[in-house]
Parts: C-alpha cells; structure tokens; sequence
C-alpha cells in the first residue's frame, strides 16, 4: 500500500515538475506555496465576487485548504463545509474550499474547534483586512478550548 | 467512465473547431462552429473541475452543461437567484479563475457571451435577426467586419480555441495517467 502511494506521489511530482520529500517509511508529496499564492491572487482578481482574504490551512493535505473570505457571498450557516474541486489546468492540485462572507466564517471558527485550530496554524496567502481578524479570533478560540 | 464523456466533449469541440476552419463555407457558418468548439471547450473545463455534490448535480447540468454560453448561463444564473447553490457559485469563480491565464485576451469570454438565440433583436448565427440599423438580415448577409466586432477576430479567435482545447486535452491526459 504504501509503495503504491509512493509511486503515485512521485508520479505526481514528476509530472507537475515539484519537490518530493523523502521520509524512512513514506514519501510525502507538499503542493508548492507559490502555486497557492497563484491561485489566490487569480482569485482576488476577480472582477465578480473577488477574494478579500484567504488561509492555507493543513498544508500536509494532497489537497489545497484554503479558507477563503468573500465578502459578496450572502450569509452561510454551513460555511465552514469545504466545497472541492478536481485539479485543473492551471492549478494542477486538487482544492478545498471553505468559503464564505467574514462574520460567516467567524461563526463557523466558533461551531468547528477543528477548523479554528486548522486556522489558527494556517498560513496568511492574502490579506486584504480580513484574513488577519479571523486567524486571530481562531487563535482565540483555539486558546479558550 | 468519466473519462470516456470528458473525452467525448472535448473530441466534439475539436470537430467543431475543425468545421469553422473548412474555407467553403459561409462565414456564418465558420463562426457558428467557432462558437460550438469555444462552449464544448468550455464545458469540458468545467467537467474536469466539478467535483461538486451529488444534490447539486441537477443545477451542474441545468445552469452550465446543457445549456449554451455556459459561463455566461451560470452568471446569469447566480446573478438571479443569490439562494443558487454554493458550489455553482464556487465553479464559476474557479473557472473564472483558470481563465485569467487561459484566455488572456478574453477571446473565449467574448465567443461565450454570444448565444445562439431566436430573439430578432439579438444578433444570431442561425436565424435571421435585426441589425443594429433595425434592418433585417440574415446572418450569411454579414461580412467579416461586422463578425469581427461580433466574435472577435477569425483567426484570432480560432487560435485561442485551438490552444484551449490542447490545454483542456493536456489536462485530461494527465489526470488519467495519476488516476
């Protein structure tokens, strides 16, 4: 099992022309910063519903986390469940997105004590005066539990 | 299986584009399979992306996947109804998003905003319409101009769609060899 999520991984890495870390036992396959910090920008760029603020949380994942504050999106009681996207031609990885306006996201932190801690540890890709608030307020949280 | 539809869009869309390039027929026709390879091209984008839930599948199909002008469809879509699911939302910001690179001039943008429609007022590949003079014409009557500020540039146009659909054919070639 775990050769064939080595050979998977070094495939990937291969193809997608990116660094594979070697461990004793398994073989783990990292998504580069800089093609997350790519996908967001594309995504602040946006001329309807621009991203004002967003999160690489779990930067262990084959995924890409990414908390994402949108600030045109209508309140969401349900903003912290991830939507996921396949791979695509220009971001090569598969995505997770848990999207949603800054006091959605902030009620979803103080519902799900696992995405605060994710928050809380997560890294800053963009801030526009959103992102910061809410890694602090996850932190917060985080701290309280 | 999936695989099998994503390459049945995309072997279409090259069909089409191959159409638009045959130099016999009328401009109205080249333009109109223009218009066909840069929505099936499109639509595959969006295939190989969604991975949305099994409840929003209905909306995938109704607002982008049969429906003409998909980008512009969605757009509409959610602009109409804020209530429209999440994940909808979410692709057409993603697919949005991959086309900043893709489609730097926004030539693709511009073909899917021009959807074949029966409307008279509305300039059309197919049917008969009025020009912006109020005079009728059909659409073998319009010369390269007046296509030109429709679509776009021919060539011009015809080259993007080309390489979008290798790009869109990389992408799935790839996917299927990690899969």
């Amino acid at each position: 099992m775990v050769l064939r999520e080595e050979a998977l991984a070094e495939r990937i890495a291969l193809l997608l022309g990116s660094p594979v870390y070697r461990s004793p036992r398994i073989l783990t396959f990292m998504i580069p910063k800089e093609n997350v910090v790519e996908l967001v920008d594309a995504h602040a760029r946006l001329e309807q519903e621009p991203t004002t603020g967003a999160i690489w949380i779990r930067p262990e994942a084959s995924e890409a986390w990414l908390v994402e504050v949108i600030p045109t999106m209508a309140d969401d009681e349900k903003a912290e469940e991830p939507t996921f996207f396949n791979p695509g031609v220009e971001f090569r990885f598969p995505l997770v997105l848990i999207a949603g306006n800054r006091r959605s996201l902030e009620a979803a932190l103080r519902r799900k004590l696992d995405l605060a801690r994710a928050v809380a540890d997560g890294t800053v890709v963009l801030d526009l005066g959103d992102a910061a608030p809410l890694v602090q307020l996850a932190r917060e949280i985080s701290r309280a539990a | 299986m999936a695989d099998e539809r994503l390459r049945a869009w995309i072997r279409q869309a090259r069909a089409d584009l191959d159409a638009a390039r045959l130099p016999n027929g009328a401009e109205c026709h080249r333009r109109y399979w223009l218009q066909q390879a840069c929505e099936k091209g499109i639509k595959a984008l969006g295939l190989i992306l969604w991975r949305g839930a099994v409840a929003d599948e209905a909306g995938f199909q109704r607002f982008f996947l049969h429906h003409h002008s998909p980008l512009k469809q969605l757009r509409d879509e959610i602009g109409a109804d804020p209530a429209s699911a999440k994940s909808l939302r979410l692709l057409l910001r993603q697919l949005d998003a991959e086309l900043q690179n893709l489609d730097g001039e926004g030539l693709l943008r511009k073909v899917d905003a021009t959807t074949p429609t029966t409307d008279p007022a509305d300039a059309s590949y197919r049917y008969p319409f009025r020009d912006s003079a109020g005079q009728e014409m059909a659409p073998v009557d319009w010369q390269t101009a007046d296509w030109d500020a429709y679509q776009g540039n021919f060539d011009g146009v015809t080259a993007s769609i080309g390489r979008f659909l290798r790009s869109v054919e990389n992408r799935r070639q790839r996917g299927r060899s990690i899969a």
